[in-house]
């Protein structure tokens, strides 16, 4: 039968021309940001890591995160030490991994006006994952999509201790921003 | 009509898995390997750390006498030789400090370059080598078995060079190796030699997050005065939060290396051996302006 070969070999051509075309469709970051603030009346701690990767699938607004622990910055180099030796244990739990997508996806048309999305997925971090749904901001710039999200960590429910002797120094709850500029890939 | 769907289907799903998987392709960056130590110091050696860039680092080395007198002088601590110890990081490679050791009243300066950093990722290497160079000056007046000293200031310098090699195994395990040559202006009596060899080991092992258990030990590579034994210590760190607290038990008593190589006098069988401890506090000289961090 070599005519439904024929036909066989037609339909993986238009679904590789296909599969090219839609892979485009990946928008992709490595130098996302996202910094943390603790803020206690003894000391306001904050850390900075630009080394977040970021990746988008427009066809289904299904996105990934992956943050690499030990590239926080922080000003206090002891305070550096401390977040990844003792809290969030890097060697051990080298990256955290948020996995999720952006609800409603269908319906979104981005434009260079900053629209309110939600997202919902999975955290994982220091060896604990937790559901995270919260609102955020989408917009279109220059050819890149941006997005931005500020979110809450509450540290118990990532098994993060902290020692009695710095409790009062460090906030149970930790403000976390997102900011990411997403390219085509 | 199956085939069309099922090929359709394979194209069009990136699943949150394949993602990650993309995200995971392009990793590109070399991590170095952080922490080997609490401290700059294991015990008494130098540790493969300094402290980190634009930080001053400012270092109290606290040591009692012996404790072989027991409660009579509270195990020695009646007595204390001490050395202040500031370091100051410029980067992640090299570090500038200074001392003063109340025996011998010995000020000192030295420099603390990584040569080789031990790293994961891109770039894999196995070992840290960090090079010690110090210069130490002897401020004691003469005495009647030093009368040199007055003669000639060189008389009264030392210099210590010192190579630490390192590994950090695991998160808990750190090791290294310390060949160290010492040369001093000055000696007693004419068999004593100025050049002064001797291969020194030191590790730690972390049991929990804030608590290591650390020990160093030097062998002299030739022959030595014998009132002068193989010098060892064996302490833990505490970490406080803000402070580094060492404490240990050691043959020798004073924490500057000329004195703790060379001039370790203890010995636990007569139970003359020396508590003491290390207590550093960082402070930082980085700028608010966040895009420097």
């Amino acid at each position: 039968m070599p005519v439904t070969r024929i036909n066989m070999k037609k339909i993986f051509f238009i679904s590789f021309l296909l599969s090219s075309i839609f892979a485009k469709e990946l928008y992709i970051t490595r130098s996302g940001n996202i910094d943390f603030f603790s803020s206690t009346p003894i000391e306001d701690i904050k850390a900075i890591n630009n080394q977040v990767s970021c990746v988008l699938d427009k066809n289904n607004g299904q996105f990934a995160f992956q943050i690499p622990i030990k590239a926080f910055a922080f000003k206090n180099a002891l305070m550096q030490e401390h977040f990844n030796e003792s809290y969030l244990e890097s060697d051990i739990y080298p990256k955290a991994v948020f996995k999720g997508k952006v609800l409603g996806w269908d319906k979104i048309e981005l434009s260079k006006d900053s629209l309110e999305v939600f997202i919902e997925g999975d955290l994982t971090m220091h060896g604990e994952t937790n559901q995270i749904k919260q609102s955020g901001v989408m917009w279109l710039s220059s050819g890149s999509i941006r997005g931005e999200c500020v979110f809450n960590v509450n540290l118990v429910d990532y098994n993060v201790k902290v020692p009695k002797i710095v409790r009062e120094n460090i906030a149970e709850i930790i403000k976390v921003n997102v900011s990411v500029e997403l390219k085509k890939k | 009509m199956k085939y069309i769907f099922l090929a359709f289907s394979i194209c069009f799903s990136y699943s949150q898995d394949d993602l990650l998987d993309i995200l995971n392709d392009g990793a590109v960056n070399v991590e170095y390997v952080q922490s080997a130590f609490k401290g700059t110091r294991v015990a008494n050696a130098q540790s493969l750390e300094i402290p980190a860039p634009k930080v001053l680092q400012f270092m109290i080395q606290h040591r009692f006498g012996s404790i072989e007198n027991g409660f009579y002088d509270l195990f020695g601590t009646d007595y204390a030789a001490i050395r202040y110890d500031f370091s100051y990081g410029f980067n992640d490679v090299f570090a500038l400090g200074a001392g003063r050791s109340s025996f011998d009243k010995v000020y000192d300066i030295f420099l603390k370059t990584k040569l080789l950093r031990q790293s994961k990722g891109v770039k894999n290497f196995p070992i840290s080598v960090v090079l010690f160079n110090d210069i130490g000056i002897k401020t004691n007046r003469k005495s009647e078995q030093t009368p040199a000293l007055k003669e000639n200031f060189s008389n009264r310098l030392l210099y210590i060079n010192q190579l630490i090699i390192g590994r950090k195994f695991n998160r808990n395990l750190s090791l290294q190796v310390l060949p160290t040559v010492i040369h001093r202006n000055l000696v007693l009596t004419p068999d004593e030699k100025h050049q002064l060899a001797s291969l020194g080991f030191a590790g730690r092992y972390k049991i929990t997050n804030q608590f290591s258990i650390n020990a160093d030990y030097f062998i002299p590579l030739d022959n030595r005065d014998s009132n002068y034994k193989n010098s060892f210590a064996v302490g833990f760190d505490y970490e406080t939060g803000g402070h580094v607290f060492q404490v240990m038990l050691s043959n020798a008593q004073g924490p500057y290396e000329f004195t703790f190589i060379e001039e370790a006098n203890g010995d636990p069988s007569s139970g003359k051996l020396y508590l003491g401890f290390n207590i550093s506090r960082a402070f930082s000289f980085k700028g608010n302006d966040s895009e420097t961090w």
